[in-house]
């Protein structure tokens, strides 16, 4: 009897006609951008590391534009428009991500809201520090430090890799994005979990 | 359904994270001008039992994956200098105590020292503890060796300690075993040592794949490129028409 309900939500799931990329459709939404995962960096006081890194939350904006086919360019800009920042905001880092998807609509019957994309991108991380000074241990003792006053930026080429399932107006996406791709040192990996709404187009 | 959309962008919210100080005069403080820095060893006075210049490489390295930034730290060869200069140097200081301005070799293993011109780091110099004191740095592991170096070289390119019990550039390493960086860090670091993949030096990374010299922006533009060619082999497959 289980197996009867899950089939028939199921089928009532994928019944949905709809397609992930749609000619000249807007969407907008937000996301949750994981920074570093996959056990890069230590975030215990013992040192372990995580396997999910700094979160930042970004919106989102993507419109799509058919190349041929089931194939689509579309081009899509995220900006943590609340950055993440220190205990004391002593610093902030805004996020900015462009991401140049070529994706494809998997079409069929029960994969229609299904699509999987890749493509070069830009990521930018603006660290805009506001002065001061601070009193931290040193050694046995105490010592007076800076805290960050300026604004630098540190801009990536990244390579994408992603996918997503539309449904209604909805689209869900996961995309994986590489930093330093040729680097098998420095080669680094962040996580995008997203929700988007289609506001306009969609031909 | 808009509702849901409404109430997911009111939960966008901005979320806490460590503090990364800096060293210096002024919350201006940078780096060294270079982010090419060579780092020079002394190891005359140093214990047969610890091997400085691995160690010393091995600690550079924590600092050179950093993603985010264009620094890159290199062993410039052996020295018999004991002095703060350019480029800096790694030596090991039987009477730390002293050359330290009192620093206690019972409980420090280390100390940086970088110097400031200006808004810049000139010159500098890691001292290691090899005194008569507890914290002698023969007396822990290799592990926490590692540890102490990465934490040292953080102050030699400019960073303070920081409020973050995670972070390697924390005052005390606590029970941490292995030298990583934590998003302080590397937020740290990129700050001081941005890298630009946009101007066209180490694009996506090239160059640093055991390379000195990193190839032309051209070539990587031609590696990007392979990962289009799929999407043309598929779609000349598929639509062969549209490609005649």
């Amino acid at each position: 009897m289980l197996k009867v309900r899950v089939l028939f939500v199921l089928a009532l799931f994928f019944a949905v006609k709809c397609f992930a990329y749609k000619n000249h459709s807007l969407t907008i939404g937000v996301g949750y951008f994981a920074e570093n995962v996959f056990n890069k960096t230590s975030q215990n006081d013992d040192g372990k590391t995580g396997l999910l890194g700094a979160a930042n939350y970004p919106l989102s904006a993507k419109y799509d534009l058919q190349m041929s086919g089931d194939w689509f360019f579309a081009p899509q800009l995220s900006y943590t428009l609340f950055p993440r920042s220190t205990n004391d905001s002593a610093a902030k880092v805004t996020i900015t991500n462009l991401i140049f998807q070529f994706g494809k609509n998997l079409g069929g019957v029960m994969s229609s809201g299904f699509d999987w994309y890749f493509g070069p991108g830009c990521l930018s991380h603006q660290t805009k520090g506001n002065g001061g000074t601070t009193t931290l241990p040193n050694g046995t003792g105490t010592s007076v430090v800076n805290l960050p006053g300026r604004t630098q930026t540190a801009q990536k080429i990244t390579v994408n890799f992603g996918g997503a399932y539309s449904f209604g107006k909805s689209r869900m996406t996961l995309d994986l994005i590489t930093e330093n791709f040729f680097s098998n040192n420095k080669r680094n990996y962040n996580l995008m979990l997203g929700y988007l709404y289609e506001i306009g187009g969609g031909l | 359904m808009k509702i849901t959309f409404v109430c997911l962008m009111i939960l966008v919210c901005a979320r806490t994270s460590g503090a990364f100080t800096l060293l210096g005069n002024s919350s201006n403080a940078l780096g060294w001008s270079d982010a090419n820095l060579g780092i020079m060893i002394n190891t005359s006075n140093c214990p047969a039992s610890v091997d400085v210049v691995a160690v010393s490489i091995a600690a550079m390295n924590v600092w050179n994956y950093s993603p985010t930034s264009s620094l890159k730290l290199y062993y410039a060869g052996s020295t018999t200098s004991t002095s703060s200069g350019f480029p800096p140097v790694i030596y090991c200081e039987t009477n730390f105590q002293a050359s330290t301005g009192g620093l206690d070799q019972n409980q420090v293993l280390g100390a940086a020292s970088p110097s400031y011109s200006g808004d810049s780091i000139s010159s500098g110099v890691i001292r290691l503890n090899v005194s008569v004191g507890n914290a002698n740095i023969s007396n822990y592991s290799t592990d926490v060796q590692k540890l102490i170096l990465a934490h040292e070289i953080g102050h030699l390119i400019g960073l303070g300690h920081s409020q973050k019990a995670s972070a390697l550039m924390y005052y005390s390493t606590g029970t941490k075993t292995t030298p990583v960086l934590s998003q302080d860090d590397i937020d740290g670091i990129s700050y001081l040592y941005p890298a630009n993949e946009l101007n066209g030096k180490n694009m996506a990374g090239c160059g640093l794949v055991g390379s000195s010299q990193p190839p032309s922006s051209g070539k990587v533009l031609l590696s990007l490129l392979f990962l289009f060619v799929p999407l043309l082999i598929y779609g000349k497959l598929r639509w062969p028409h549209r490609f005649a």
